[in-house]
């Protein structure tokens, strides 16, 4: 992989990743680093990469990263969620941008809620665009599962949301 | 896909602006550390390479001259820290015919001289 393919793919997967990231870790600046740390990883171990399978294995990479981030501040006590009312400014009426607030710091719980496998694979079927068979490959679970788990985080999260 | 009213469940976030340019700044950081190192591996294996080299190339099949030793030795004895050898010096028995030592005393107690010499 050159660095050109690097840059190619960071530009095009940024985006999602970092949606991906956010929701796991809930704040915007470690969501960012760690988009950055897959990306220098991926670099590193570039000689063994196949760019037609690059793509769960970036996922992969920042999920790993994410969890092993997040078990260090369990175990540190502190995580740096990011105010939910305050995490994107909106436009618009104060009524409109409350309500909005509020849907978002209901539906940051429910994501919370949700198991890891669950939520993993929600996360990769919202924002990535990969198929069922890539996410499976990223997150090392059969395409089947996939479905599966997708489907019953989408009840779960209809559940918390509709309480 | 949407659980409620029609609308996406996630809204898409966009990334702090300035993304591929400090990812692009890291690389070039992680390419200097690579050569930084590299340069330290070859430094280190270049001194390790030249000390063995200097010792082979050593008399006495690499044995080291005794005069620090010597030095620090005297010195432990002037300061007290050791005792100065008492032995004398003699002559194997089986050349005694062929030679002789003659002990030749200084000014200070401490000091002896020999002299061997062939009969």
């Amino acid at each position: 992989m050159s660095e050109s393919d690097l840059e190619a793919l960071y530009t095009r997967l940024e985006k999602p990743l970092y949606n991906v990231l956010y929701r796991r870790v809930w704040n915007r600046e470690t969501a960012r680093d760690l988009v950055q740390d897959a990306f220098v990883r991926l670099w590193k171990m570039r000689r063994k990469v196949i760019l037609e399978t690059v793509e769960p294995l970036i996922y992969k990479i920042a999920l790993n990263l994410a969890s092993s981030k997040l078990r260090r501040k369990k175990v540190l006590g502190w995580v740096p969620f990011d105010a939910v009312s305050g995490a994107v400014p909106d436009p618009g009426d104060t009524e409109e941008a409350l309500s909005r607030s509020q849907e978002r710091g209901r539906l940051q719980e429910a994501v919370m809620a949700l198991p890891d496998e669950l939520r993993n694979v929600i996360l990769l079927c919202e924002f990535s665009g990969m198929t069922y068979g890539q996410v499976g490959a990223a997150l090392s679970i059969p395409e089947g599962t996939v479905g599966s788990r997708r489907n019953r985080a989408l009840t779960l999260l209809k559940v918390h949301l509709e309480r | 896909m949407n659980v409620r009213n029609n609308k996406p469940l996630f809204e898409m976030l966009d990334p702090p602006p300035g993304g591929l340019t400090r990812l692009q700044a890291r690389i070039r950081g992680e390419r200097r550390r690579k050569i930084r190192n590299w340069t330290l591996a070859t430094a280190a294996a270049g001194i390790a390479a030249i000390g063995l080299a200097v010792l082979l190339l050593l008399p006495n099949g690499g044995e080291l001259p005794l005069l620090p030793g010597f030095e620090s030795d005297l010195l432990a004895i002037q300061l007290g820290l050791i005792e100065a050898p008492e032995e004398s010096v003699s002559i194997r028995p089986d050349l005694r015919n062929e030679y002789a030592v003659l002990e030749i005393p200084t000014g200070d107690d401490r000091v002896v001289f020999y002299m061997v010499g062939s009969r």
